[in-house]
C-alpha cells in the first residue's frame, strides 16, 4: 500500500483525530481540574504541544518502527479505538438512543469503517473533506450563545494551587489524543511537501482557537456549579439557543459530531492497517475484518461492564507513554545509532 | 441471506425502531403549572387536543411526590402520551416555590428531549385558574403566556430569561433569581402582572417588586425592551419618557475599604408625552433632565432598600464582586455582605428626541 | 451478358436473395457492367445521374475516371463487395476488367436537426444530434473548425458492422485518458451493440453504482465544449445519443444555459440546482426522522401544524411516503409512455385529483404531500436526466434509514454515500473532483458560474493537464 499526502491532507488528517475523539468532551473535566483558570492552563498545554510538534518534525526520521513498536501501537491505537466507539455509544445513548441496544450502533459504526477500509486509501484519506463544510456551521451554532455569556466568570484570574495546575494540565492533554499521529504519517508526506515551525504554529494556533472558544464559552456560559453537574457543555450550551426555523440544536449537533466520530474511527482503523502494511490480498482482508470484529465485541464489553473510568484513565496515561515517552526513546535510541552507524 | 435480510427489513417496517417516538402518538404538552409542596405535588398540564382541524386544549391533573411522578400520573389519563418536550411556559404558585426550587427543575434538565428555552412564572394561588383563562382565551395557554411574559420583556418590565439561564442564575451565588409575578384581576378574571418576584438563593423570599420598581431594576441590570416608558408628574403635568439606552458604570474602588457601591447610569431617553410643549428651551430641558434624574434615583434607591432586606441581589452586584474583590466575597455569604452595601445610585437622563414636537 | 448471367445468381446467393437488392446489368461504353445495391439504402436517381456522369469521363479515355468525392474504383473482390452494398453504397461491377467501382450516394431518410426533447434551454443553440452518424459529427466539426479534433472509427461487433467513432481534440485530451478507452474500446466483445446505454455499460468503471460515470448528450454544443475541456466524446451511427467522458460528479449540474445567460442569474441557478441534489435526497428522510423520532426540533407553531396533519394518519411515515413517491413514479412513466397530449391530461389528474383525494381521504398527510412534491421538483431540476433517476433512487434507502434510525440513519447513509462517491472513477479520473481531491480555484468555478473575462478556465469541471500525482490524489 504505497500512497502519499499533501501537507494539507495530513494537517486535516491530524486535526480530525485530534478533536474528533473528545472534542465535546474535554471542557467539563479540565474545568473541573482548573476552575475559571482552565483556559490559562489550556494554553499553556497548547505550548507544550506545540513543541512537541516541533521536535518530532526535527526527528521523525528517527522513528522507525521495528515490528515490536508496530504491536505496540497497533495495541494502543485499537485501545484507543475501542474506548471511543464506546464512548460514542455512550453519548448517544444519552442524547438520542435512549432504547436503542449498544449493539446497533457499535454494529453500525463498525459497518461504516469496515466499508471505507475495504476501500482504497485515498478515499479513506479523503474522507476528511466531508467535515469541512459543517466546521463552521457548528462554531456558527456556538456564538449564537455570546449574548448569554458572563465575562465575569474568567475572574478572578491566576490564583489557583500548584496541584490545580498539575490535575488541569494532566487533563488538557487528553484533548490531544492522536499526536503521536503526527511520527506515523509524516512519512507519507509528498517529498515536495515542507513543513516549517510556521506550518506548526498555523495549525496550534487553529487547533488551539477551536478547543480554547469551546473552553472559554464553557466558562462563562456556565456558573461553576453548574459546570460540574453538566458532562457534555458545548451540546448543553447549544440545546439552549432557540433558532427561529429550528429547537434543538444540540440534535444537529451531535449528529455533526457522529459524523465526525465516525471519520476518526475509520482514521484510526486506517492507520492500523497501515501500520501492519495490510495489502488487498484475501489475507489482508481477512485481518482487516478481524479488527473491526474486535472493534464490535470489545467496546460492548466495556459498556456491559462499565469500564469507562478505567478506560479514560489508561487513555490519559497511555497518552504519555506512547505521544512523548516511547516517540522520544525510540528517536533517541535512533540517532545514537546513526551517530554510531556513521562512526563505523 | 437475502431472505433473511428481508424478513429484518419487514420487522423493521413494521413495528419500528427502539427510539421510535411517533409525533402522531404524543400528547404535547403546551403547558404545565406546578402547585402544591415538594412529596406533596400537583401539576395540571395544559393538552392541545386535536379534533378534525380544530384545536382545543385540556387540563390533565397529575398528583405525586416528585415532579417527574407528578407526570406519570397524568400520563395515566392522557389519552396519548403525554410529552413535555415543546413545553412553551412554566408556571409555579408561590407557595410552591417557598422551597428550594431547583428540586422542581431537575427533570427538565435531565431529559434530553426536553426544551431550554421554556419561559418560567410565578402565581399567586394555585396555578389552575390561570391555565384555565389562558385555555379560553387563545385555546392553548402555552402560547397565550409565552406572549405574555415575551411582552413583559419588551415593556422592560422582565428580561427574557429562559430555563437555561434560570439554571445558570440557581447555581450561582453572586446573583439572584427573578421571576415574573402574576395574579387573577378578580373584576376582569384576566391575569395581570403584580410584579416580580425576589429570590434568595433558592428559595422565594415572599416579597416582591411592583411594576414600576421591576422596570427600574431592568434599567440597573442593562437589560432593558424595546419600550422602556416611564411616567413622572413634572409641575403638575405628566411627562412621560422612554430609555432608548443605558451607558452604566459601576464604581467599587471604594468596596475594600468602606463597603461602597457607586453605580452611575446615563440614560438616553426619549419625550413621549408631555402637553407643556416648551423643550425648545435649553434651560427648561436641563431643567427637566435633572428633575427626573433626581426622581429615578430616589426609586431606585427605596426599590434597593427592599432587595437589601430581602437579601436578594438580582442586580448581579455580587458576580462583579466576586471577579474583582475576592477579599471582599471570602467574608461570609454574599447575601449577607450585600444586605450591609452602601449601594449609591446615580442618574444622568439626556434628553435626545422630543418627537415630532417640542 | 455472359458475365451477367454467370455472376448474378453469384451474388444473389451472397445476399441470400434479398427482395431489396438490385443487381442489373448496365450500358457501358467498354465491356460489360453490373450495378448492384440495396434499393432501400441508395439515393436512385442520384446514383443514376452519376453513372452517366462517369460513364462519359470512361469514355472520353481520363485516366481517373472513377475518382469523385463519393465514388472511386478498386479491385473487385467478394468480401468486399459484400461489404460495400450491406453498408448502402452502390457498386458496380466489370467483369472483364475485374474493378469495382462504389458509389456512396445514400437515401436521405434522416431526420432533420431539431432540439432534443431530453434537454431543453431557453437561450442558445437548438441544433440537436440526430440518426446520423456523419451529420452528427458535422455538427461538432462546424463549431469546432480545428485539425486538432480528431475522429476515429473502430469496429466492434462483427454481426452488426456497426462503427463506434470517438472523438477527442488532440491538444487538450489526456493520453492516459484515451489510452485507457481505446483498450476498454478493444476489450468489448458483444454480438451487436444496440444503444449507449449498452456501450456506457462496457466503459464504465463501476457498473453497479447508481451514478451515472459516462455523460450521454444530444446537444452538439454540450460536445463542443466538452471536447475542448478535454473529454472524449463517443458516438454510434443511427443513435442521436452520445457518450462524454470522463466527467466528474459537478459537470452533471451545468447546463448551456447557464453560460449563455448573466453571470449573476447563471450563478444563481447553478446553486440552486445544488441545493436541488440536497432536497431531493434528504428531504423525505429528513422530514421522517422528524415525525417518527426527533420532533422536539420542529418550533412550537410549527408543531402545531405538523401534528394537526398527521394525527390521523394510519400508517407510519415511511409507508406514507413511499405511497406519494410510488404514485409520483406511475405518474412520471405513464406520461412518458403516452402521447403528449395525453400525458398532459395524466399529470393533471394524478398530481391533482389524486394527491387531492389522498389527503382527504387520510391516508396521507398534507405536509407529506408538501414534502414529496418538492422534492419530485427538486429532482427534477437537475439537467441530465441519468442524473436525476439517479437523485430519485437515492432517496429510498435514505428514507429507510431515516424511519429506522432517524438523524443518525441519514448521517451514515451520508457518510456511505460520500465515501462511494470518493471511490468512484471516470475512466480512471476521480470522479468527484474539485471536492476530493480538493482544488479551491477549480472549486469555485464549479459552483459558481464566474465571468469569461477573467482569466481562468472557466466551466472546466475537469482539467487534465494536471497529472494526477500533482492534483494531491495518491500514487498507486
Amino acid at each position: 500500500m504505497k500512497f502519499s499526502l499533501t501537507k494539507n491532507q495530513f494537517f486535516v488528517f491530524l486535526f480530525i483525530v485530534q478533536t474528533g475523539s473528545i472534542s465535546i468532551a474535554f471542557q467539563s473535566p479540565i474545568i473541573k481540574a482548573a476552575q475559571q483558570d482552565a483556559w490559562i492552563v489550556f494554553i499553556v498545554a497548547l505550548v507544550i504541544q506545540f513543541f512537541i510538534l516541533v521536535l518530532f518534525e526535527k526527528y521523525y526520521k528517527h522513528f522507525v518502527m521495528n515490528r515490536l513498536l508496530r504491536w505496540i501501537y497497533s495495541i494502543y491505537i485499537m485501545l484507543i479505538l475501542v474506548l471511543f466507539v464506546a464512548n460514542i455509544q455512550k453519548s448517544l445513548a444519552v442524547w438520542v438512543f435512549q432504547n436503542t441496544p449498544p449493539y446497533v450502533i457499535v454494529a453500525i459504526i463498525v459497518a461504516t469503517s469496515l466499508y471505507a477500509n475495504m476501500s482504497r486509501p485515498e478515499s479513506v484519506v479523503n474522507l476528511g473533506v466531508l467535515l469541512v463544510p459543517l466546521f463552521p456551521l457548528i462554531f456558527f451554532f456556538l456564538f449564537l450563545a455570546t449574548p448569554d455569556l458572563i465575562w465575569t466568570n474568567l475572574f478572578p484570574m491566576g490564583n489557583i494551587s500548584g496541584k490545580e495546575w498539575v490535575n488541569g494540565l494532566k487533563e488538557a492533554n487528553l484533548a490531544f489524543v492522536g499526536t503521536e499521529m503526527y511520527l506515523i504519517y509524516r512519512g507519507y508526506l509528498l517529498n515536495t511537501e515542507k513543513i516549517f515551525m510556521k506550518t506548526i504554529g498555523k495549525y496550534i494556533l487553529f487547533i488551539g482557537s477551536c478547543y480554547l472558544i469551546t473552553i472559554l464559552f464553557t466558562i462563562m456560559f456556565f456558573s461553576l456549579a453548574e459546570i460540574a453537574i453538566v458532562p457534555e457543555p458545548i451540546v448543553y450550551i447549544l440545546k439552549s439557543q432557540e433558532v427561529q426555523f429550528i429547537e434543538r440544536i444540540d440534535l444537529f449537533f451531535i449528529i455533526i459530531w457522529m459524523m465526525w466520530s465516525v471519520i476518526t474511527v475509520i482514521y484510526l482503523v486506517f492507520t492500523v492497517v497501515l501500520i501492519f502494511n495490510m495489502k488487498k490480498t484475501k489475507k489482508g482482508i481477512r485481518s482487516v475484518i478481524g479488527i473491526h470484529l474486535l472493534l464490535f465485541i470489545i467496546p460492548l464489553i466495556i459498556i456491559w461492564k462499565d469500564f469507562f473510568k478505567v478506560g479514560n484513565e489508561i487513555l490519559m496515561y497511555g497518552y504519555f507513554v506512547f505521544a512523548l515517552i516511547i516517540p522520544f526513546l525510540v528517536i533517541l535510541v535512533n540517532t545514537w545509532r546513526s551517530k554510531n552507524d556513521q562512526k563505523t | 441471506m437475502i431472505k433473511k435480510l428481508s424478513c429484518f427489513l419487514c420487522v423493521l417496517l413494521l413495528s419500528g425502531c427502539w427510539d421510535e417516538r411517533q409525533y402522531k402518538d404524543f400528547a404535547l404538552a403546551s403547558m404545565v403549572g406546578h402547585d402544591g409542596q415538594a412529596n406533596d405535588l400537583i401539576s395540571y398540564f395544559s393538552i392541545p387536543i386535536i379534533i378534525g382541524e380544530e384545536v382545543s386544549s385540556i387540563i390533565v391533573k397529575g398528583e405525586g411526590r416528585s415532579t417527574r411522578e407528578v407526570r406519570i400520573h397524568a400520563n395515566s389519563n392522557t389519552p396519548q402520551n403525554l410529552d413535555v418536550s415543546k413545553l412553551s411556559v412554566l408556571l409555579y404558585s408561590d407557595e410552591t416555590l417557598k422551597t428550594d426550587f431547583y428540586q422542581f427543575l431537575d427533570v427538565y434538565f435531565r431529559t434530553a428531549h426536553n426544551r431550554l428555552s421554556t419561559l418560567v412564572g410565578m402565581t399567586e394561588g394555585s396555578t389552575k385558574p390561570y391555565i384555565e383563562i389562558g385555555n379560553s382565551e387563545n385555546k392553548d395557554a402555552g402560547t397565550y403566556y409565552d406572549d405574555f411574559i415575551k411582552g413583559l420583556a419588551n415593556s422592560s418590565i422582565y428580561p427574557e430569561t429562559d430555563l437555561q439561564t434560570i439554571c445558570t442564575i440557581l447555581f450561582d451565588d453572586g446573583m439572584d433569581l427573578t421571576l415574573p409575578y402574576f395574579h387573577i384581576n378578580e373584576e376582569e378574571n384576566t391575569p395581570k402582572t403584580l410584579g416580580v418576584a425576589l429570590f434568595t438563593g433558592r428559595i422565594y423570599s415572599g416579597t416582591y417588586l411592583n411594576v414600576n420598581q421591576a422596570r427600574l431594576l431592568t434599567i440597573l441590570k442593562d437589560e432593558i425592551g424595546r419600550y422602556t416608558d416611564i411616567t413622572y408628574t413634572y409641575e403638575g403635568i405628566p411627562v412621560s419618557i422612554e430609555v432608548k439606552r443605558v451607558n452604566r458604570k459601576w464604581d467599587f474602588k471604594q468596596l475594600d475599604r468602606s463597603g461602597k457601591v457607586t453605580m452611575s447610569y446615563d440614560l438616553i431617553v426619549d419625550v413621549q408625552e408631555f402637553s407643556a410643549d416648551r423643550l425648545e428651551d435649553e434651560k427648561e430641558r436641563k431643567e427637566l433632565e435633572k428633575y427626573l434624574s433626581k426622581r429615578l434615583q430616589e426609586d431606585t434607591i427605596e426599590m434597593i432598600e427592599v432587595l437589601q432586606q430581602t437579601k436578594s441581589d438580582p442586580i448581579g452586584i455580587g458576580r462583579r464582586v466576586r471577579a474583582f474583590h475576592p477579599k471582599v466575597w471570602e467574608k461570609g455569604k454574599w447575601a449577607d455582605i450585600f444586605s450591609e452595601l452602601t449601594i449609591d445610585v446615580k442618574y444622568d437622563v439626556q434628553i435626545k428626541r422630543t418627537g415630532i414636537l417640542f | 451478358m455472359e458475365a451477367y448471367n454467370k455472376l448474378a445468381p453469384y451474388i444473389k446467393t451472397l445476399f441470400h436473395d434479398s427482395a431489396d437488392l438490385i443487381v442489373r446489368p448496365l450500358d457501358w461504353p467498354e465491356g460489360e457492367a453490373i450495378l448492384c445495391q440495396y434499393s432501400v439504402l441508395a439515393n436512385q436517381r442520384a446514383v443514376n445521374e452519376h453513372i452517366d456522369t462517369l460513364s462519359i469521363k470512361f469514355q472520353e479515355g481520363r485516366t481517373n475516371w472513377g475518382e469523385t468525392s463519393c465514388s472511386t474504383v478498386e479491385a473487385f473482390y467478394p468480401a468486399k463487395l459484400v461489404e460495400y452494398v450491406s453498408k448502402g453504397e452502390s457498386v458496380v461491377l466489370f467483369g472483364e476488367t475485374n474493378l469495382l467501382l462504389r458509389i456512396n450516394l445514400p437515401s436521405n431518410t434522416n431526420r432533420s436537426v431539431m432540439e432534443p426533447d431530453s434537454e431543453h434551454i431557453i437561450q442558445g443553440a437548438h441544433d440537436g444530434f440526430g440518426e446520423n452518424m456523419d451529420i452528427n459529427i458535422a455538427l461538432v466539426r462546424k463549431r469546432i473548425s480545428i485539425p486538432d479534433l480528431v475522429v476515429k472509427k473502430m469496429i466492434i461487433s462483427q454481426s452488426s458492422n456497426s462503427p463506434i467513432t470517438y472523438m477527442y481534440i488532440e491538444s487538450k485530451v489526456s493520453k492516459v485518458t484515451l489510452d485507457e478507452i481505446e483498450y476498454r474500446l478493444r476489450k468489448i466483445e458483444t454480438e451487436y451493440l444496440v444503444g449507449t446505454g449498452q456501450l456506457a455499460d462496457y466503459l464504465e468503471d463501476t457498473v453497479w453504482s447508481p451514478f451515472p460515470q459516462l455523460m450521454t448528450t444530444e446537444r452538439p454544443d454540450k460536445v463542443a465544449t466538452n471536447l475542448l475541456e478535454g473529454r472524449v466524446v463517443l458516438m454510434l451511427d443511427n443513435t442521436p445519443t452520445v457518450l462524454l467522458g470522463p466527467v466528474t460528479f459537478a459537470s452533471y449540474f451545468q447546463s448551456p444555459d447557464d453560460f449563455n445567460g448573466r453571470v449573476l442569474v447563471g450563478t444563481f441557478y447553478r446553486t440552486l440546482r445544488f441545493i436541488s441534489f440536497m432536497t431531493a435526497i434528504f428531504l423525505p428522510a429528513f422530514y421522517i426522522a422528524i415525525v417518527s423520532f426527533h420532533f422536539e426540533v420542529l418550533p412550537y407553531e410549527l408543531s402545531k401544524t405538523v401534528k394537526i396533519a398527521v394525527n390521523d394518519i394510519p400508517y407510519r411515515p415511511l409507508i406514507e411516503a413511499m405511497i406519494l413517491e410510488i404514485t409520483i413514479e406511475l405518474i412520471r412513466e405513464a406520461s412518458i409512455r403516452l402521447p403528449s397530449p395525453i400525458g398532459q391530461t395524466i399529470g393533471i389528474v394524478g398530481g391533482l385529483v389524486i394527491g387531492d383525494a389522498i389527503v382527504s381521504a387520510g391516508l396521507v398527510s398534507n405536509v407529506m404531500v408538501i414534502v414529496v412534491a418538492l422534492t419530485a421538483i427538486s429532482s427534477f431540476v437537475v439537467p441530465s436526466i441519468e442524473m436525476n433517476t439517479t437523485i430519485r433512487l437515492l432517496r429510498y434507502p435514505f428514507m429507510l434509514a431515516a424511519s429506522v434510525l432517524g438523524f443518525f440513519g441519514i448521517v451514515i447513509g451520508t457518510i456511505i454515500l460520500f465515501i462511494h462517491l470518493i471511490n468512484l472513477r471516470s475512466f480512471k479520473q476521480p470522479y468527484f473532483y474539485p471536492i476530493v481531491p480538493f482544488r479551491p480555484k477549480v472549486f469555485k468555478d464549479v459552483f459558481l458560474r464566474l465571468p469569461f473575462t477573467k482569466p481562468h478556465n472557466q466551466a472546466t469541471s475537469f482539467s487534465p493537464k494536471e497529472p494526477e500525482e500533482e492534483s494531491g490524489d495518491f500514487q498507486k
